[in-house]
């Protein structure tokens, strides 16, 4: 038998210009990807900043798009545009948050609560549960930065934890509060780069993150204990667990997202307040811990949470009473911008930028609840001479980094979009990865966190991404973002700047890689996890 | 200790400001079809960006 190897010239010919096309649609894949990969690469292996790595990603960006993509002047310059409302509509809830929380800060406020806390419980995991979880939760929400980890780990080294166990605990426990926390300012980037409605998206987001809160609670048991421990204390984890996810649920549906992960950290916190009344574990349980005797009494917790308890009162009135929401968003910038198109033909369509209301917006409302909480601390005479210099210099030097990185990582995202760079990745993946997508959307919200430090970034880098991939497979956009939100608050936990910041807190500088280590495999189980109940739901929702 | 490092802060405000600032003017110069005031903005947003690369 003879078997014939080759081709006639002319199907040869036609085979050669096929594999040229193919091999020039992977090239300008690849070079389309090559932001994403470069921010990627100096954030990880050199160690860069997100302002730094950013700023060179939005250089890349800027020659692709006009190299490769055929972006021209007014293209860019529609698309720098349009990132400087994105931008601004993040940073304005970004820049209050942090003020309030200095404000709070300065005052005693979170010192009070986190003293108060160890004393209602002597049993190790429950300790873990309140104070990793709850406590951590409610910071992440009022707070969000690393606040968290910076504010806990020490305080659980105090009541004997090991160094490592007092990073991971509060790391993992705040995990599945960071997209709803900091006053929803990963969410508003959601929002603000894939121009959907919240109403839309939150239901999707708030529950697979409740789900994932579960699996945080009883990461954290497990750290504190073991299994035993997780099965201990498995009733209070469903106990506290439901009434943070519900809340949170409950919060971001009705539209007062910006509060869904403070409300739902300070209910984690009554819950526990409640539960430890009745459940004891101490008598069972060999793990038990000193707890410290003295500490706040009621009026210093009471005057502490005062501040929070203005921003409630006020996020409500402004976002659910009709007259006063029409009275604050009177003033509201907009701006029109035009259809553009790349010299190869693509289109992005005529469309508003992102509006911001200038009174009415989340970061206005932080902006008054900071001025009031401000005058309710100094009149109980909780600020030391010199406090207002203080707030304001630790506020802006907090945010300035941030912001920076942010302005530089969605000017990026802005030109990659207008350029079709972001179509072409989202063909490629919807091409390449097809029916398992929904599973790996999680990992690329959790890789994008991890590389840039930030839920927000990796909101603000992918989730158009995510989105037009979505659009293309027919699979239900909200779930998608979900579990690109979702994976971005578990990935931004384990990224290496949050485990070098826990790692100073506890003394543990120079062995960042016990804590990366243990903070890996919880980590990476929570985003398995949301992979898996993101493949199910696919099938579920359409 | 380097003049990017002690001058951090300063330099991260100015970075950010050139990125921010001009890209709001990039709006109504596009518009009105200005190229070389489109050119020159664009220019003074790339240097924000030079400066975030030096300064962070």
């Amino acid at each position: 038998m003879r078997i014939v190897v080759g081709m006639s010239g002319a199907s040869g010919a036609i085979y050669g210009i096929r594999l040229l096309e193919a091999l020039k649609d992977v090239f300008s894949w690849i070079l389309a990807l090559s932001p994403i990969l470069l921010v990627l690469i100096l954030m990880i292996g050199a160690r860069w900043s997100a302002a730094r790595a950013g700023a060179a990603g939005w250089f890349l960006a800027l020659g692709v798009a006009v190299l490769r993509f055929g972006a021209g002047l007014d293209l860019i310059a529609f698309a720098q545009a349009k990132a400087v409302l994105l931008t601004l509509d993040v940073l304005y809830i970004i820049w209050t948050a942090l003020l309030l929380f200095e404000v709070a800060n300065e005052a005693g406020a979170v010192n009070s609560i986190g003293e108060a806390l160890p004393r209602l419980t002597t049993d190790r995991a429950m300790q873990a549960l309140i104070m990793g979880w709850a406590f951590g939760s409610f910071l992440q929400g009022v707070g969000g930065f690393g606040v968290p980890i910076a504010v806990i780990a020490p305080l659980m080294i105090g009541l004997g934890f090991a160094p490592v166990d007092a990073v991971v605990i509060p790391s993992i426990g705040h995990a599945w509060s960071v997209t709803f926390g900091s006053l929803a300012s990963s969410f508003q980037a959601l929002l603000a780069t894939t121009h959907l409605p919240g109403s839309e998206l939150a239901p999707a987001a708030a529950i697979l993150l409740g789900l994932t809160g579960l699996g945080c609670g009883a990461m954290c048991a497990h750290v504190a204990g073991g299994w035993s421990a997780v099965r201990r204390v498995i009733a209070p984890i469903l106990a506290i667990g439901f009434a943070m996810s519900a809340v949170q649920y409950l919060l971001a549906v009705v539209g007062v997202w910006n509060i869904a992960g403070f409300g739902s950290g300070m209910i984690g916190l009554l819950a526990s307040f409640l539960l430890v009344r009745w459940y004891r574990t101490d008598r069972a349980s060999p793990l038990t811990h000193h707890a410290p005797r003295t500490g706040p009494n009621a009026q210093d917790i009471a005057l502490a949470l005062s501040g929070y308890v203005v921003l409630v009162v006020i996020t409500v009135l402004v976002q659910l009473v009709p007259p006063v929401h029409d009275f604050f968003n009177q003033v509201v910038l907009k701006i029109q911008f035009p259809q553009v198109r790349t010299s190869l033909g693509f289109v992005t369509q005529a469309e508003a930028g992102r509006p911001i209301s200038v009174f009415g917006h989340a970061g206005a409302i932080l902006l008054y609840t900071s001025v009031i909480a401000y005058a309710i601390y100094a009149r109980a005479g909780r600020y030391k001479s010199g406090a207002k210099r203080r707030i304001v210099t630790a506020t802006l030097k907090g945010v300035i980094g941030s912001s920076l990185g942010i302005a530089a990582m969605v000017g990026t995202a802005s030109i990659m979009a207008h350029a079709g760079m972001t179509d072409l990745l989202a063909r490629g993946l919807a091409g390449s990865v097809g029916a398992a997508f929904q599973f790996v959307s999680p990992f690329i919200g959790a890789l994008g966190a991890f590389m840039t430090g930030s839920n927000t970034n990796s909101n603000v880098v992918f989730a158009v991404l995510q989105m037009r991939t979505a659009q293309l497979l027919s699979i239900s956009v909200p779930l998608i973002l979900a579990a690109q939100t979702t994976g971005g608050a578990i990935g931004s936990v384990l990224s290496p700047a949050k485990v070098v910041v826990g790692a100073g807190t506890a003394g543990l500088a120079g062995s960042e890689g016990l804590v990366m280590r243990r903070m890996i495999v919880y980590g990476g189980l929570l985003v398995l996890l949301t992979g898996i109940v993101t493949f199910g739901a696919a099938y579920v929702i359409r | 200790m380097s003049f990017a490092k002690r001058h951090k802060f300063a330099l991260q405000l100015i970075a950010f400001l050139a990125v921010m600032l001009p890209s709001i003017g990039l709006f109504y110069s596009a518009t009105a079809r200005a190229g070389g005031v489109t050119w020159l903005l664009v220019g003074v947003v790339a240097g924000g960006m030079v400066i975030a690369v030096w300064a962070s």
